[in-house]
């Protein structure tokens, strides 16, 4: 091979590893100073889908959170909004702050008599706090506690690693990746983990394209769209009483994806995060949450009652400042993978020096 | 000495009288919830003084379960998995809620089912 051969392809392989394309895994769009926000809001005429429930069971989002090892259970039957804002970058982390608020606020738990609990809420707010006396079986020494709140709001301080999205708590536990977005060319990957807390990891069922567009708060995504299906095995979330005892709270149960989100494939960004019903992800588990379900009620009925299927359910996208900039619409078949992007570019620079090579010979 | 051995007697004979006299009844109270292709199912099972149903009383079991209906499992046979149902069953102080949700490919939510039970019942 001639010298000036060589010289080409040594500019095609530094072109080739020095793109963005293989080293920055975040989408363009996420810097500081970008906030999400996503909603769960209350719409009455959904009441009337639900079968079998009286009003005040039905909820905009259901959350688990541990405050100094006691679990609480926390639900609203008002709007819940949950936003992001990266705050800062440094050594190639994003600072980022998620906080939840929650409206007309139901908070309970049990634990034994006499427990001083711990308190993570204005008590200036409640509109009640009570303890009533358990009439559990075996639990009879514990009481229930039941605090009112018109609002509440949880906040929670953590870091994502820029090069792969990977989510970490202050102290630099490691919980999975963000739901935030997924890195147009690093998607998910079939049995990967996607999230993990204790003994509970959420692993990719799959990740797919539909050629859809959604409707969100925020505007119309799509087509096409993605799709991040998750799967975990059923779990229970239970208080530790004490050394011999633990009450169940929770109990859930899957017969299919156990989560998931729709995502957009221009941006990366997740539009429907638990359009799959749960969210088992690493943002909340990093600010303390063990569970999460959110449901938006105006979509949730546009979807159910209205047939309308460019709405979907969860949280919904309601309000980001990033700037994607003119998005325009891609053919999307397939998700490619780096290997491919390899093997294509390879392809390519063999055919250029076959070429090169028989314009070679033939001076 | 002897009278105070003779009344603490006394007592203890009256008191094991009023436990002798309450009679103890067990009842299940339960919720069963269907929609098009989802339902839901709560119970609680309660051992309580039939004189005080509502004051005096234990709750021995909350629990429940959900599913698709028959017809939607026939369907999810041989459309690989599809529909498919997410279940959560919630302890509170007084009961259980169950809730079912059916989902079709895409997210889409097709059926949301609750049932729930609880003593003193509602």
């Amino acid at each position: 091979m001639k010298p000036e051969a060589k010289y080409f392809g040594l500019l095609v392989l530094l072109l080739l590893f020095s793109s963005p394309a293989f080293v920055i895994a975040e989408p363009y769009w996420v810097k500081p100073g970008v906030y999400i926000e996503y909603i769960a809001q209350r719409y009455d005429p959904y009441f009337d889908l639900v079968r079998g429930a009286d009003p005040s069971q039905i909820r905009t989002s259901e959350i688990f959170i541990e405050v100094n090892g006691t679990l609480f259970r926390i639900f609203a039957n008002n709007n819940t909004t949950v936003r992001f804002d990266i705050l800062d970058e440094k050594d190639g982390y994003l600072h980022v702050q998620a906080t939840i608020t929650m409206e007309n606020v139901t908070i309970s738990s049990i634990f034994l008599n006499g427990t001083k609990y711990p308190i993570f809420w204005d008590r200036g707010k409640a509109i009640s706090e009570r303890l009533i006396p358990s009439r559990d079986s075996g639990f009879l020494d514990c009481v229930w506690l039941e605090v009112k709140l018109e609002e509440l709001r949880i906040a929670g301080t953590y870091l994502i690693r820029l090069r792969d999205g990977a989510v970490f708590d202050v102290e630099g536990t490691y919980y999975g990746h963000t739901f935030l977005w997924v890195g147009p060319n690093s998607l998910p990957k079939a049995n990967e983990t996607f999230s993990t807390s204790g003994n509970l990891n959420a692993t990719v069922w799959g990740v797919g394209v539909s050629n859809e567009s959604v409707m969100t708060y925020y505007g119309k995504f799509g087509p096409p769209l993605l799709s991040v299906l998750l799967t975990m095995e059923d779990f229970k979330l239970s208080q530790r009483i004490n050394d011999k005892r633990n009450y169940t709270l929770l109990e859930v149960s899957f017969g299919g994806p156990s989560g998931g989100g729709i995502y957009d494939s221009s941006t990366g960004i997740a539009i429907y995060p638990t359009a799959m019903g749960a969210a088992p992800y690493a943002d909340f588990y990093a600010i303390g949450l063990k569970w999460a379900v959110f449901q938006d009620q105006l979509s949730g009925y546009c979807m159910m009652a209205e047939k309308d299927r460019s709405w979907r359910s969860g949280l919904v996208l309601y309000d980001t400042n990033a700037d994607f900039g003119v998005v325009e619409t891609v053919k999307y078949t397939k998700p490619r993978t780096v290997v491919s992007y390899i093997f294509y570019t390879t392809l390519a620079f063999l055919g250029i020096v076959i070429v090169w090579t028989a314009v070679g010979m033939r001076r | 000495m002897k009278k105070l051995v003779a009344v603490l007697f006394g007592l203890l004979v009256v008191a094991a009288g009023f436990a002798a006299a309450t009679v103890w009844e067990v009842t299940r109270v339960d919720d069963y919830s269907r929609g098009e292709s989802g339902w839901a199912y709560a119970f609680v099972d309660v051992k309580y003084d039939v004189q005080h149903p509502y004051t005096n009383y234990e709750i021995t079991v909350k629990d429940g379960s959900g599913g698709l209906t028959p017809e939607a499992e026939e369907v999810a046979k041989y459309s690989m998995g599809v529909p498919y149902a997410f279940v959560k069953k919630t302890r509170y102080s007084d009961g259980i809620t169950v809730e079912t949700r059916v989902f079709v490919t895409g997210g889409i939510v097709v059926d949301h089912v609750v049932a729930s039970a609880g003593w003193p019942a509602s």
